[in-house]
This record gives C-alpha cells, sequence and structure tokens, in this order.
C-alpha cells in the first residue's frame, strides 16, 4: 500500500501543514505549565495522525494511541489513558497520549466518556492530543480545555506534488495532466488520493482517472457502501465523511441496499440502526439542533458495518427509489410544504391533516374539469399542480385557461358559496370581464360602422 | 375565477346548531352565547369530529358580523415555534375587540407544543385574560400541562356515531344529487372511523371518478387498502419473506399514498384475523406498538414501517 510505504518520515514531508508544526512545538514545549490538550480538527486525509506519529518520533515519545474503534467509555479510559495519564516518567520515557478521532466521544454514548476525558485532562501527568474532522462534534466542555490547531483541506496542488513524488520513486507511467485530476477529485484528501493512484497500476492511460472516479460522484458511495458491508468496523463511518449527501439522503441510500447485502439477524439488526437514525434526523430537525445528525450517521453507517457481514464481492447497488429521493429532495420538499400550507388555510387545518386531501385532490384531477375547479379553489400554480398530478396537469391547465375565458353567468356564483373575500374578488373580476366584453362589442360597433363607411362610399 | 370547493368546506356547519351528533356540547356552548360571556376552553378530541367547526360556529354566533375581526385561528403544529405563536397572539391581542368584551383566540392542534412552549403559552393566556378567551384545541387532553387544564372548560369531542356521519354524508349527497347505494354509505362510515372529514372526503373522491357510489368503489378511492392487501402483505412477511412484503409496503405508501398511520392501523385491525397463535399475535402487537411509537418519533415512515416488516419476516 503506497499510503504506508510513503508515510511521511519527518515534518518536512508532511505537505501543506508547515505553518502548524510550529503551534504544536510551542504547545508541547510549554506543556505543563498548563495543562491544556492539543484538538487537531481538519477534514480527513489532511495529516492529522501523520502529524501526532511524526511528532512523537522526531522529539522521542512513546506514543500512547486508543482510536475510534476501542472502547471509550469511562472505564476504558480511565484504565488506559488514566493509567498512562498518571504515571510520572520513569527514566526518561516521556509519553503523549494521542485519542484519535475523538469527536465520536459523547457523553450518552461512551457513558460517560466525555466526562472522564475532562478529568483527564485537567489531572494529567502527560501531554494529550485529540484529533477530530470537525470543531463541532467535540464537546464545549473539552473543547475549552484544549488548545486548537485547525488542519485546512490540502489544495490540490498540494496533493498533485505529493502524487508526484511518490509516481517517480516508483517507476509509475503517467502523465502529469492525469495526476492533477486525480489530485482535484480527491477534494484534498490525500489519504484518497494515493489510494487511488495505488489502485490505478503502473501504467496509467490519459483518462483512467475517470476509473476512480470523483470523490463526490455515485461511484464514491458505491465504494463506499461496499466496504461499509464488507467490513465489521465503526471505523467506515469515515469513508462517508466525504460523500456529499445530506444523512437523510444517504439514509436513503443505506436502506435501499441493506437488504441486498444482509440477511437474516443481521439483516434486522441493520433496520434497527436504520430506523433510529431515522429518528435522530427527525429530533435534529424538529429541534433545529443539527448536532444530532452525527448520531444518526454513526448508526446508519457504523452501525450498519457492526450489525452484519457478507462476504458476496459483487452486490448489485442501486440509488434510492426515485419518489422517495423525490420526496426528500429540498426543492420538492419546499413545494410539498407549499401545497399542504396552501390546503390546511382553506381547510383550517395543519399540514399533517391536509395531506388527507391529497389523495381525493388526485382523484379530480382525472377529470380536467373538476380538477381545474379544485386547483382554482387552493389557488395552486402550475409547479404545484404538476407535483400532484405529472401526467394531467397540462390538461388542467388548458381547462383552467378554458375557465377563464367564459364569461362567468351570476347563478353559477351564487351556486358556489364563497368566503366574504372571494366574492369580492369574484365580482372585481366579473366588473372586469363585462367591461372588457363591453368595449370589445362597442369596437365591433364600430368597426362595423367603419367598414359600412368605407364600402357605402 | 369560477372554482369549486372541497366539500368539507362547502357543507362546514355554519351554526352549532347544524353540528351533527354532538348536541350536550352544542348545548353547552350556547349557555355562553346567552350570557355573551365564556371561559377559556380546551376541545379535546381526534381529527375531524367537529372541533374547530365548534370554535368557529361558536365565534360568529357571538360576534356576529364583526366575528372575523374578533376571532384569530392559529395553528400550533405548523407555526414556527412558542415565540411566533406568543408574537402573533401579542398582535392580535394588543387591539380592542370589536362590539364587544372580548376576542377568541383559536389555538388549534395545542398539543403539538412542547410542555416549556405551553408554559409560555400559560403566561401569554394570563397577561391577555382581562381581553381574550383562548379555545385550545387538542388530541389528547393528557398532552396539555395541568395549569392550562385547570384554567379552561373542557368539552371532550369524541368520535363521530356511524349515524352522525351518516346523516350528513345522505345530506351531501342529496345536495350534489349524487346516486349513493346504501352499501356505499355503509362503507363511507366504516372507513371514516368516525371522522367526518375522512367520510366527506371519501364521498367527494368516489363521486369524482363513479356515477353511482358502491362499496368497492369507496374502498377504491378512500386512500385505505382494501383489508386483504395488508393482511396479505402481513402474511407474505411473516413467511420470511421481507423483500417481497417490502415491495408491496412499497406499493401502498408511495404509489397509493396511503399514510403511516393508516396502515399501521390496518395492521393492528389484522393481526386478529391472522391464522395464527394467540402468542404470536401478541407477539406482533407488540412489535407494531413499537413502531407506531418509532413512526411518531421518526421522519421518514416508509423506514419505520420497512423495520416493522423485518421484526415480523426475520425477529
Ligand atoms: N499533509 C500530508 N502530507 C503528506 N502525506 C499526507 C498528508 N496528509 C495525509 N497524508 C497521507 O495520507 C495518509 C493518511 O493521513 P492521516 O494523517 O491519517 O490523515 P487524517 O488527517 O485523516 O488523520 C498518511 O498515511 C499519509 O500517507
Ligand atoms: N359534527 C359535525 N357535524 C357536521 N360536520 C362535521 C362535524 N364534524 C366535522 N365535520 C366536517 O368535517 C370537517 C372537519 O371538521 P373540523 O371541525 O375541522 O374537525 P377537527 O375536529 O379536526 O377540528 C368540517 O369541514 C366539517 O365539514
Ligand atoms: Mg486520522
Ligand atoms: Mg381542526
Amino acid at each position: 500500500m503506497l499510503v504506508e510505504k510513503y508515510f511521511p518520515k519527518n515534518f518536512s514531508e508532511i505537505k501543506g501543514q508547515q505553518a502548524l508544526v510550529k503551534d504544536i512545538l510551542a504547545w508541547i514545549n510549554t506543556w505543563g505549565s498548563e495543562k491544556k490538550a492539543l484538538l487537531i480538527y481538519g477534514p480527513p486525509g489532511s495529516g492529522k495522525t501523520t502529524m501526532v506519529k511524526v511528532l512523537a518520533k522526531e522529539l522521542g515519545y512513546d506514543l500512547i494511541e486508543l482510536n475510534a474503534s476501542d472502547k471509550r467509555d469511562q472505564t476504558a479510559l480511565n484504565r488506559i489513558v488514566g493509567n498512562a495519564a498518571s504515571s510520572k516518567t520513569l527514566f526518561g520515557y516521556k509519553k503523549i497520549i494521542l485519542l484519535d478521532e475523538a469527536d465520536n466521544i459523547h457523553g450518552k454514548e461512551d457513558f460517560g466518556g466525555a466526562k472522564a476525558l475532562l478529568e483527564i485532562i485537567k489531572n494529567t501527568q502527560n501531554p494529550i492530543i485529540l484529533t477530530a474532522n470537525s470543531y463541532w462534534e467535540v464537546s464545549q466542555a473539552i473543547r475549552e480545555n484544549c488548545k486548537l490547531v485547525q488542519f485546512k483541506r490540502l489544495q490540490s496542488r498540494t496533493v498533485f506534488a505529493r502524487l508526484k513524488e511518490i509516481a517517480v520513486a516508483e517507476g509509475i507511467n503517467v502523465d502529469e495532466k492525469v495526476l492533477l485530476k486525480i489530485a482535484e477529485q480527491s477534494g484534498g484528501d490525500m489519504r484518497a488520493a494515493i489510494n487511488d493512484l495505488d489502485s490505478l497500476g503502473k501504467n496509467i492511460a490519459m483518462g483512467d482517472e475517470k476509473l476512480v472516479g470523483s470523490r463526490d460522484t455515485e461511484a464514491s458511495i458505491f465504494e463506499a457502501l461496499s466496504k461499509l458491508y464488507t467490513s465489521n468496523t465503526i471505523d467506515v463511518r469515515k469513508e462517508f465523511f466525504n460523500i456529499d449527501k445530506k444523512p437523510d439522503e444517504l439514509l436513503l441510500w443505506i436502506d435501499e441496499n441493506t437488504p441486498k447485502a444482509y440477511k437474516g439477524k443481521d439483516l434486522l439488526n441493520s433496520m434497527n440502526f436504520i430506523s433510529k437514525s431515522d429518528i435522530y434526523l427527525k429530533r435534529a430537525l424538529n429541534t433545529r439542533n443539527y448536532s444530532m445528525w452525527k448520531y444518526a450517521s454513526d448508526l446508519m453507517t457504523g452501525g450498519v458495518s457492526v450489525a452484519g457481514i457478507t462476504d458476496s464481492r459483487y452486490i448489485p447497488f442501486s440509488p434510492p427509489k426515485y419518489f422517495q429521493v423525490l420526496g426528500s429532495s429540498k426543492k420538492a420538499r419546499v413545494t410539498n410544504n407549499v401545497i399542504l400550507d396552501k390546503i390546511g388555510k382553506k381547510c383550517h387545518c395543519s399540514r399533517k391533516i391536509a395531506r388527507s386531501y391529497l389523495p381525493m385532490i388526485a382523484i379530480l384531477f382525472l377529470n380536467p374539469r373538476k380538477g381545474a375547479l379544485i386547483a382554482n379553489f387552493f389557488e395552486f400554480d402550475m409547479e404545484e399542480i404538476k407535483f400532484i398530478d405529472e401526467k394531467n396537469y397540462r390538461k388542467i391547465e388548458h381547462e383552467r385557461e378554458e375557465l377563464l375565458k367564459i364569461p362567468e353567468k351570476k347563478e353559477k356564483i351564487k351556486v358556489v358559496p364563497v368566503t366574504i373575500d372571494k366574492k369580492v374578488e369574484s365580482k372585481v373580476e366579473i366588473i372586469k370581464k363585462e367591461k372588457e366584453s363591453q368595449k370589445e362589442s362597442e369596437k365591433e360597433e364600430q368597426q362595423k360602422n367603419r367598414q359600412k363607411t368605407l364600402f357605402d362610399f | 375565477m369560477e372554482f369549486e370547493k372541497p366539500w368539507t368546506e362547502k357543507y362546514r356547519p355554519q351554526k352549532l346548531d347544524d353540528i351533527v351528533g354532538r348536541d350536550p356540547i352544542v348545548r353547552r356552548l350556547k349557555s355562553y352565547i346567552d350570557k355573551k360571556s365564556m371561559p377559556h376552553l380546551l376541545f379535546a378530541g381526534p381529527p375531524g369530529v367537529g372541533k374547530t367547526t365548534a370554535a368557529i360556529a361558536l365565534a360568529k354566533e357571538i360576534f356576529g358580523e364583526y366575528w372575523k375581526q374578533n376571532f384569530q385561528e392559529t395553528n400550533a403544529s405548523d407555526e414556527r415555534g412558542i415565540n411566533v405563536v406568543r408574537e402573533k397572539i401579542k398582535d392580535f391581542a394588543r387591539t380592542k375587540p370589536i362590539g364587544g368584551e372580548f376576542k377568541i383566540i383559536f389555538l388549534d392542534e395545542s398539543d403539538a407544543l412542547t410542555s416549556d412552549a405551553q408554559n409560555a403559552l400559560r403566561r401569554t393566556m394570563e397577561v391577555y385574560t382581562s381581553t381574550c378567551r383562548f379555545i385550545l384545541s387538542c388530541n389528547y387532553s393528557s398532552r396539555i400541562i395541568d395549569p392550562i387544564q385547570s384554567r379552561c372548560a373542557i368539552f371532550r369531542f369524541g368520535p363521530l356515531t356511524n349515524d352522525a356521519i351518516k346523516i350528513m354524508i345522505k345530506k351531501i349527497a342529496h345536495e350534489e344529487k349524487i346516486d349513493l347505494k346504501e352499501d356505499g354509505l355503509e362503507a363511507i362510515a366504516y372507513v371514516s372511523e368516525g371522522d367526518m372529514r375522512k367520510a366527506i372526503n371519501a364521498l367527494q373522491a368516489s363521486s369524482g371518478i363513479g356515477d353511482s357510489i358502491t362499496e368497492s368503489l369507496v374502498y377504491q378511492v378512500s386512500s385505505r387498502a382494501k383489508p386483504e392487501e395488508i393482511k396479505n402483505m402481513m402474511k407474505i412477511a411473516l413467511s420470511g419473506d421481507f423483500i417481497s412484503s417490502r415491495r408491496v409496503l412499497q406499493s401502498l405508501l408511495l404509489e397509493q399514498g396511503l399514510s403511516g398511520e393508516d396502515i399501521i392501523m390496518q395492521m393492528h385491525r389484522e393481526t386478529f384475523n391472522l391464522e395464527v397463535s394467540d402468542k404470536e399475535k401478541v407477539r406482533i402487537v407488540d412489535m407494531i406498538g413499537e413502531a407506531d411509537f418509532r413512526l411518531v418519533q421518526g421522519a421518514n415512515e416508509f423506514i419505520q414501517l420497512e423495520y416493522l416488516l423485518a421484526n415480523l419476516s426475520i425477529g
């Protein structure tokens, strides 16, 4: 594996983060006078873990590492880190404690893990470093006891430079343009870029970069899904950090494909996690506390991965069914809500109850005349009619135009009882129309007269 | 512009006396009209049984031609949080009532408010109590905090009886000149489950595709699965074929447009018609109960019902 082979051996090989080395050295050199932990946060593959390993090596520290797959509840933290943190340096061996991916240490989920960690940070005899993908996913109490260092997403040209070094050293036959494409596609993730290069072999032709695909396209979600089902680790959640899909859409992808990968109890346990993720998504939505998303994401990826395993090498993945995605896409949701609000306003009810009117309205839409009349009442626009009935909307629109042409008869208005506002509006309409038709006939009269004059004389 | 109303609105009773099947409630409400005063009211009951109708009719009869100026309707479940609700109430309550002693604020679906929000609401109620009366509606009065309940006269609107539903449906069918068959009327009463809104919508939908309203037409349009369809889906799941049962669910929910709530309610009903042991039935009811709970908490109905099917087929 090229990522391992080209693991940076010293600070200078860590690209694009040079400016931060100074800050990190300053932190460790003054550590002790103030016991703050170091929190390194930034996107995956930007060199966070690498930086810590190189730091330990360069300064001659022992590195005690606790990564994401280890159990990190209170007892575990106290046992492993607590011990290391309180034991004094013996015979000059110095220690650094690394809590990698600290963003999944949560108060509730890790059963007091966050609280225990806070205690350890305050009382430790050895410096502690935390890494995380996002600042927000580390609890505030912990952040307040940390020095913060942000790793920026690497620039394409930085990734490119490293790829070029590797390609030259490995004797890979590849055009620079291709390397640049791979770098761009990686979205600043050095690990991903090196892995992509690795997977293309020793002779890479122009256009081959398309085989690995952009990290943001469906190719990458298939790849991530495949890892999800063939591995058995919560770490797999990281595979999804780079996938540009909102958690509710991602959930649909996982929901669609899980029954293809798992059977029996594995499937049942996975469906449980999927169901729970959905509940967290709803809570996030309701409380507008979007930090709840992280639980949903962890359960739908890591949870489902751990719940089962498949050895099938070929799973026929497919995107979620069109209508489900439709229901969750932002535009559709907005249209849907506008429709429901219009119904709710006219029928004195909430969106939830307004929904129960839709089947009836959809049936009336089958008949263009009835559809046009009911659409007029709710004041739906064409987009909204189309949303309810994709097939018939043109006919309904046409019928509405026809309705506008027919001068309204007064009896008709009497038959349909209307609200006060409506009545006024309709009356205005009628008066306008009457005036217009009056003008029309006047014009006709004039024209006739003119013709007369022309012909007669 | 020419238009046609949904019949729930076209035939919504405008006077308290026109409300069917709610005599004791109507009598109590009318006493407020005679006295020209009323306490805060709490209307509790399921959807479609006349809560909103009663509130609007009461306002019309108390305020006469000025009812619109003195009556405000707000839906707690759709407005963006308690602060919006409070602002709306404040704006409305600030101005003096026209031609009377008080105004009425109708807060629909109040049990959608969290208990914190309800406490805030209670303070608002107190501030404006000299000029405003509140009518709160809710599905369950137990979800309304005690201090609010104790300040309100409580009116319980149960589901409407089949007879009440039939009276209204026959009346509308007559007005609309619809050929309503006896079995069609029975079917409407059956699918409505005491919910007049459902009943009227079923009638209007049926009349949209058929000239005479029969039982089979009603089932076809009432956005209810035929009982056999639901039973069939459950049987498939219980036989262990999760994938196929999921496909049926997809069609019910996403193609036929049933609501998750309807499906789960029908599944519960059909459990007792399954050919399985009583012990198994109890287990199924337990699973359905859990799913119903998650359905309320979750965002995506399909996912929650799918989990229920996984339980039936694998659990
Ligand atoms: N800035 C960098 N310079 C050089 N190589 C890097 C850099 N960042 C990441 N890498 C490569 O990517 C791999 C993963 O990096 P790592 O430090 O684990 O990323 P993370 O930020 O996710 O912790 C490393 O093994 C290394 O080969
Ligand atoms: N008791 C009733 N008598 C006559 N019509 C009713 C009655 N209850 C409900 N309806 C009809 O059902 C529709 C919904 O009723 P509504 O009062 O808005 O229900 P909710 O109890 O949900 O507020 C109304 O438009 C009205 O046409
Ligand atoms: Mg790392
Ligand atoms: Mg109502």
